[in-house]
């Protein structure tokens, strides 16, 4: 009997579909002569167009050549939203836009953020994607030209100081 | 944190997480016929298993040999499906034999390209391949050891206090997995 629950148990388990795994890599690196963070972001195209979608620019195609232009224009203004830099004295820093470069099933976007005289405990508050996948995973890596810190970030730990030694 | 730490995160979540129990389902018909008693034997088979997931996981990953992903999503279940009914054969519960080593060997393969896919994700580019590759496997062996452990207790708790019989025990496994991995079998049909 008791192994007939078990039984049902399992078979409960097996109603529930397996699910994706929703997670975007932030890679930063400080350029100390020309006092820049050069970022990278690397995201599934499809959550990427998903979240162009929701958040309404459009059904866009991102290995669309023709709609180059149209999607630098939805990243720039979704990316710094949800992506957000300040330094020590929590002064916010802008966030903007380079580029971005489909490979099939992985998009990269790239963006600077300017004046940025040290790194020195900086914080970051991450909500990237966060609105449309309850358990989103961000990682950072962040590189100071020496050291590299990295950390998650979550819908639950969205904002994290990073703390390197100099 | 540092980064051979998050790697090693990375892998160990990734193996453990509940959401994407395929890879925890397919240790479950694995390991399902052997007790403690039997740790040689379940060690080869989970050695074996390691070696060759992590060789398809760099073939994948460093674009040596690249699979469809629809297709390792559909012969992942496959594989659990296999080695479940296996357990109930003559040969696949001669807990002696080395028939489970080698299906776990070819079996790791398929497994090892299930990981690349989001291998591939958190892969830095711009460093090393071993500076990531290392901690990440690392991390799946890490979990997968915890996976390993806590089945045996289970089977142990079931077997030893409730006296269910190995026999049952099998077929249980069998029985519980199978429908699982046919349920994933269905939903990932690429054809």
């Amino acid at each position: 009997m008791r192994l007939i629950k078990i039984c049902l148990l399992v078979i409960g388990i097996g109603a529930f579909g397996l699910h994706e795994y929703y997670i975007s890599i932030f890679r930063l690196t400080f350029n100390r002569t020309e006092k820049q963070i050069q970022g990278e972001l690397k995201v599934f195209t499809d959550d990427l167009e998903l979240l162009l979608k929701t958040n309404g620019h459009g059904a866009l195609a991102l290995d669309e050549n023709t709609l180059k232009a149209e999607i630098e224009s939805g990243l720039s203004v979704e990316l710094p939203k949800y992506v957000k830099y300040y330094d020590i004295k929590k002064r916010p820093k802008e966030i903007s836009l380079v580029g971005f470069e489909n490979e099939g099933d992985l998009t990269w976007i790239y963006f600077t953020i300017d004046n940025v005289k040290s790194i020195k405990e900086p914080t970051m508050e991450i909500n990237w994607m966060v609105d449309l996948y309850s358990d989103q995973v961000n990682i950072v890596h962040f590189f100071d030209g020496i050291d590299e810190l990295s950390e998650f970030f979550s819908r639950s730990k969205s904002r994290i100081q990073f703390i390197f030694s100099e | 944190m540092n980064s051979f730490k998050m790697f090693t995160e990375l892998g160990f979540r990734h193996i453990t997480d509940i959401h994407g129990y395929d890879h925890i389902i397919f240790l479950i018909a694995l390991c399902g016929v052997y007790t403690f008693r039997d740790w040689k034997k379940l060690l080869a088979v989970v050695t074996i298993f390691t070696i060759t997931h992590s060789l398809s996981l760099a073939l994948a990953a460093f674009d040596v040999l690249r699979l469809k992903g629809d297709y390792i999503e559909f012969l992942i279940p496959v594989t659990i499906l296999f080695t479940a009914l296996f357990n109930v054969t003559k040969l696949g519960s001669n807990k002696a034999g080395n028939a489970k080593v080698a299906i776990s060997g070819l079996f790791g393969l398929v497994h090892g390209f299930g990981f690349s896919g989001f291998y591939r994700m958190i892969m830095l580019d711009s460093k090393p391949w071993y500076t990531s590759y290392l901690p990440f496997n690392l991390g799946i062996e890490m979990g997968q050891l915890v996976i390993v452990l806590v089945i045996l207790l289970i089977s142990f708790t079931f077997q030893q206090i409730f006296k269910v019989t190995l026999k049952s025990w099998n077929i249980f496994i069998a029985g519980g997995v199978s429908f699982i991995s046919i349920t994933l079998i269905l939903k990932n049909w690429p054809f």
